[in-house]
């Protein structure tokens, strides 16, 4: 099987500055894969060069040619409040691209935009202004905007960032049914481990300008985890749920 | 000053009243975005470098007119040199307009690689601007007249070759907006997501410091720096502050530039004013009266 995105030996980075080096990827349709790694590590160079928005300095970066297949989702908080925007404003511009250069959205277009309100679960809020959301609703919008264009892949960036329990989990649920149901691939973006390593199937980590993936099996067993982030981390399982902490010592304290 | 007289006053300043309605609904369309984009510091800079570039118009005009006055009798290439000299001697836009073009390319470059942060660049642009302003003006053949001009403009002078002009400047700025409004929203909103769905962002950007460089320019000369300035914000905040909604917002703003525009100027009839303190005035209300709509609902 082809895979969809392919990175080869790539160095990422700005100018004459690498950021990352020798990065080999490779995304399959179906894929779920988790991108973890530290604040400042070049979690968003990596995906600033699978969007195809810098061009590798080396190597090679292979994209789908279509701009539609990848549906972007950035932060949240990067998106500015004060616009007067509805929900509906902000998920059809998801289609703009679509749309001739001078072109208005059509009554089909909105009808698209609803079908992808109605599938990030916020077919209620059509109506309401971007501003007043809580985080858990203006998330799902973004959703809403990269499913209404039909995207093949979802990347994600911090998606549940500066999220409480129940936001978090309601994001992560919903990203894992579009997953399930609609046969999406799922580039997930997080500096925390914790997020992804119940959902993704594989895990890039970012960390000292290099990316490693491994399977979910090889992070929960081996002891890499500890080579990665340099101190002893475990892995334990509770409730069918894995969850990633520092090794402790005998009185319960992080060694 | 009886009725009648108001009437006449309004009658003879008929253009002057268009050509300052057409700038004030221009400044507070293009104004809805100087405050969603957070580039109010760039639009003052903007303004303050096309008032530099007038104050430079008014200094060297005598002089191009009186190289002018030599030459337009003489030879070809003196001669050209000479019309040239002229044409520009009377049209203190045109070096503002060049001016201000070049300060819209400094600032619109993207922010990779500076040494400094766009806003220090700003910055730096509206001091040095300022500065030069005061300086051409003293050094100009008519000092204080010009400083009053650079600040209140001169709408009450207007032509209808002027008004023409106005309006065929601003009529292609709406035009450019008018279509590619989606492009122009997407860019501002979300960058980033735009440049990932194949929009060309840094020539969009480029595209709307253009326009905005470009009404800045035309504008200021004939309504002056302090309408120009205000019309820019103060009607867009009474749009943002009283709609939820982008062409509310748009309407609200256009709508109240116009009627700030219209009293100010006849106000500064009726009391023999400058017609920026008026209309700024007219404006400030409206927007206190769109804070209590808004408080009220």
């Amino acid at each position: 099987m082809e895979p969809l995105i392919r990175l080869a030996d790539a160095a990422l980075g700005y100018g004459k500055v690498r950021v990352l080096d020798g990065v080999t990827l490779e995304v399959y349709a179906g894929d779920y894969l988790g991108i973890v790694g530290p604040n400042g590590s070049g979690k968003t160079t990596l995906l600033k060069a699978i969007l195809g928005l810098i061009r590798p300095l080396a190597g090679s970066v292979q994209i789908p040619s279509s701009e539609h297949i990848i549906g972007y989702i950035p932060q949240r908080d990067t998106l500015d409040t004060i616009f007067p925007l509805t929900v509906l404003d902000i998920v059809l511009m998801g289609l703009f691209d679509t749309l001739s250069p001078i072109g208005r959205p059509a009554r089909r277009h909105i009808a698209r935009a609803e079908q992808a309100l109605e599938a990030a679960g916020i077919a209620d809020l059509r109506d309401r202004h971007f501003g007043s959301l809580s985080g858990g609703q203006k998330q799902r919008t973004i959703i809403a905007r990269a499913l209404v264009a039909d995207p093949k892949v979802l990347l994600l960036d911090e998606p549940t960032n500066g999220m409480d329990l129940p936001g978090e989990t309601g994001i992560l649920s919903l990203i894992r049914s579009l997953h399930d149901e609609r046969n999406l691939t799922v580039l997930l973006v997080s500096h925390l481990l914790n997020t992804v390593i119940n959902h993704a199937r594989r895990i890039a980590f970012v960390a000292n300008g290099r990316v490693e993936t491994l399977d979910r099996s090889e992070v929960i067993a081996s002891s890499k985890l500890s080579d990665i982030y340099g101190m002893d981390v475990e892995v334990t399982r509770h409730d069918h749920r894995y969850l990633v902490l520092p090794a402790a010592n005998e009185g319960g304290q992080p060694a | 000053m009886t009725a009648e007289d108001f009437l006449m006053g309004l009658r003879l300043n008929a253009l002057g009243i268009i050509g300052s309605v057409l700038v004030a609904a221009t400044c507070a369309f293009l104004g809805v975005y100087v405050v969603l984009k957070r580039v109010v510091f760039v639009g003052v800079s903007l303004a303050q470098i096309s008032s530099a570039g007038i104050a430079l118009a008014f200094l060297v005009g005598p002089w191009l007119a009186s190289v002018a006055h030599r030459t337009i009798h003489g030879a070809p290439p003196f001669s050209a040199i000479g019309i040239c000299f002229e044409w520009l001697a009377v049209r203190p836009v045109v070096v503002s307009l060049v001016v201000t073009f070049g300060a819209v390319l400094l600032f619109a470059r993207p922010p990779t690689g500076r040494a400094l942060p766009r806003e220090a660049s700003i910055g730096i642009g509206y001091v040095l601007a300022s500065a030069l302003s005061l300086l051409f003006i003293l050094k100009s053949a008519k000092g204080m007249e010009d400083v009053r001009e650079l600040l209140d403009g001169s709408v009450v002078a207007l032509g209808a070759a002027d008004l023409w002009a106005l309006g065929a400047v601003f009529a292609a700025v709406a035009a450019v907006h008018g279509l590619f409004y989606k492009q122009f929203l997407f860019v501002s909103f979300d960058a980033e997501m735009a440049a990932s769905r194949g929009y060309a962002v840094a020539r969009w950007e480029m595209l709307f410091f253009v326009t905005l460089g470009a009404t800045i320019a035309v504008a200021i000369q004939k309504a002056g720096l302090l309408s120009v300035f205000a019309m820019m914000l103060l009607p867009a905040a009474t749009g943002l502050v009283a709609c939820r909604r982008m062409a509310g917002v748009f309407i609200v703003a256009v709508a109240s530039a116009v009627v700030s525009a219209a009293v100010g100027f006849a106000l500064a009839l009726l009391w023999d004013l400058p017609v920026s303190p008026p209309t700024i005035g007219t404006s400030a209300v409206l927007l206190a009266g769109a804070y209590l709509v808004r408080a009220g609902r």
